[in-house]
């Protein structure tokens, strides 16, 4: 498969192309709505043509060069209820996200104090 | 102390008293002369599947839809009085739990694959009752569970939360214990006057199996199996646990300043969804139209939510471009079950007819099924969500959020780009349910709320808190029969 030219989204790369749903999610906290709107603009058009292109290699041997492209499409998840429902980075009714923290396993029930941890959703 | 409500529980009187109820709801009133142009005792009706007052009430045997029911009710069949909110703040009803409810319940604690071999094992902790409990797979192959405390001086004999053993050794001095809990050794026993081995095998703790799903009472004899803690759970639902390679994919845990039950209780009812959560899943679930469902027969499935889409077909939360490549791309988008897509979606739970979907309707999205004490289950195609409550004070607790699949792991970018964007969703929408509940324990803690007025769309929180009410009346009951003093000579 061709590869098909996604440069204009470069200059988004090194800010959304992101290992973790929490990097991820805190990058969207830490960014004002204009940021958002931008970053979801410029993706938008593209974010079909990204995902069947990345579709060709297996879940767990995406190429390297690629792989912000994939962090980016996954924050597209990350920022899209923000641009297209709430007008705003965060919901207007809910407790911060940043309260949860991801679990290792079923058993990990032990409650946290403070810290998140995550586990790389790409590429692991 | 008296605890308001705890008389709601129905039985053998229920037919008398729910026509009593009825005639009490207007509303209802209104409904059946609507539907059948009068109203009279036994006359009932309903638009959706026409069960009638006999069946809803009366019926102790099996139908198709659900097969292993207990009678259900829904709407104000199970009364129409406020509920109190003492047994959400009091350290006198949180005291009377932990004998009535948290010793005496099965318990969701794990998956027996993961405990594939024998002496793969898990600990199981629960801090409020100081407890930890080893589960472990035994040589004959039976899960088995032990208290994790040495019969010499009551150290722990595992201190890792998981792995595979040959034995469990006390770290202390050296007792060895097998995998079936016997003492097989002890460290310089010709030093003991008088030591009984085969008497001192680690504690037992009761352990079940349901649909593959490891259950824990504290109980040492429990009064029920954990089959009959589930019932009406459709058999189906079981083997649609119990057959398929169910495997954790993602979870989250949080502690919250509430009471465990309030966070039950928001996962049960869908009357706030188009409120709480109207930034974003407005429109996306119409409450009137899904059934609420309570089991008051029932002792481990006290209420049942089934979701569904509005008739007019669903919106809001598929509109955006990326939830519609979420569809487009995943093989099971978890927040979609899209009409046009249902019959590409998820061959693994269409092998087990009844176990999803009890009446068959095609605006369905998932079930919800409340499992007493602690538990809600949102089984649905190829993947389940599971939401555990774990109390840590009467205003504090442990919630816990699991996401298992039975389906392939994602084969590619776009289902891993579909899972990522049900999890961020889910993950958005549950922020917005908790975000309640702190504000809801002040409000009863403080005295500015007493009781709790719930409508017909909260049926299941009505049946759910019924049970947690009654549970602990009858442990009161008990306790007060077994320490009623002897009057010497009255007869």
């Amino acid at each position: 498969m061709e590869t098909p030219d996604f440069s204009e989204l470069d200059p988004f790369a090194q800010e959304w192309g992101l290992a973790t749903t929490h990097e991820r999610l805190v990058k969207r906290l830490a960014s004002t709505f204009d940021e958002l709107t931008t970053f979801h603009a410029a993706m938008t058009p593209r974010l079909d043509e990204i995902i069947q292109f990345l579709n060709q290699f297996p879940m767990t041997d995406i190429p390297e060069p690629y792989q912000p492209l994939a962090f980016m499409a996954l924050a597209m998840c990350e920022v899209d209820d923000a641009v297209s429902k709430w007008g705003s980075p965060t919901s207007p009714a809910a407790a911060s996200p940043l309260r949860f923290t991801s679990k290792k396993s079923f058993y990990d029930n032990k409650p946290v104090a403070s810290g998140i941890e995550e586990i790389p959703t790409v590429a692991t | 102390m008296g605890i308001r409500g705890a008389g709601v529980r129905m039985d053998s009187e229920v037919p008398e008293r729910a026509l009593v109820q009825l005639k009490q709801v207007p509303r209802l009133l209104n409904h059946c002369r609507r539907a059948c142009g009068t109203v009279r005792p036994g006359c009932w009706s309903d638009l959706t599947h026409q069960i009638t007052n006999e069946e809803i009430l009366l019926s102790t045997s099996t139908d198709e839809q659900n097969p292993d029911r207990s009678t259900f009710m829904r709407g104000h069949e199970l009364g129409t009085e406020a509920l109190p909110v003492d047994q959400y703040y009091t350290d006198e009803f949180f005291e009377l739990e932990k004998d009535a409810i948290w010793k005496d319940s099965w318990l969701w604690i794990g998956r027996a694959s993961d405990l594939a071999k024998p002496g793969d094992f898990f600990v199981f902790e629960f801090d409020m009752l100081h407890s930890s409990v080893i589960i472990v797979r035994g040589k004959d192959g039976k899960i088995r569970g032990f208290h994790n405390s040495c019969r010499h001086r009551g150290s722990p004999v595992v201190f890792d939360r998981a792995g595979s053993t040959k034995y469990f050794r006390c770290t202390f001095h050296g007792w060895v214990y097998g995998l079936d809990g016997s003492l097989v050794d002890v460290t310089n026993k010709q030093e003991y006057a008088d030591l009984d081995k085969g008497c001192l095998g680690l504690k037992e703790v009761a352990v079940e199996t349901w649909g593959g799903w490891i259950f824990l009472n504290y109980n040492p004899t429990p009064a029920h199996s954990v089959h009959e803690w589930m019932k009406p759970l459709p058999s189906a639902l079981e083997e649609y646990f119990a057959n398929e390679n169910w495997y954790w994919r993602a979870g989250y845990k949080e502690v919250f300043k509430c009471n465990w039950k309030m966070m039950v209780d928001t996962q049960i009812e869908g009357y706030h969804v188009n409120s709480l959560h109207q930034p974003t899943v407005r429109g996306t679930f119409s409450p009137p139209d899904m059934e609420t469902l309570a089991f008051p027969n029932s002792l481990g499935v006290p209420g049942k939510l089934e979701w569904c889409m509005p008739s007019d077909g669903a919106s809001g939360i598929t509109q955006t471009n990326v939830a519609a490549l979420a569809v487009k791309y995943g093989k099971t988008n978890p927040l979609y079950t899209d009409k046009n897509k249902a019959g590409a979606f998820s061959a693994a739970a269409d092998k087990y007819p009844g176990a999803l979907n009890r009446a068959n309707r095609p605006d369905w999205i998932f079930d919800d099924w409340a499992i007493f004490p602690n538990t809600v289950i949102f089984p649905q195609k190829d993947h389940m969500w599971i939401q555990r409550a774990w109390p840590i004070s009467p205003h504090e607790t442990a919630w816990e959020w699991d996401w298992y699949f039975c389906s392939e792991p994602p084969e590619n970018f776009g289902e891993l780009f579909s899972w990522e964007q049900a999890y961020t969703t889910l993950r958005n929408i549950t922020t917005e349910d908790v975000s309640t509940v702190e504000g809801m324990q002040r409000s009863f803690r403080s005295g500015a709320v007493d009781e709790m007025i719930l409508s017909g769309l909260e049926t299941s929180v009505r049946g759910y808190q019924n049970r947690v009410l009654s549970v602990v009346k009858e442990y009161e009951e008990r306790r007060a029969r077994a320490t009623r003093p002897t009057v010497i000579g009255k007869e």
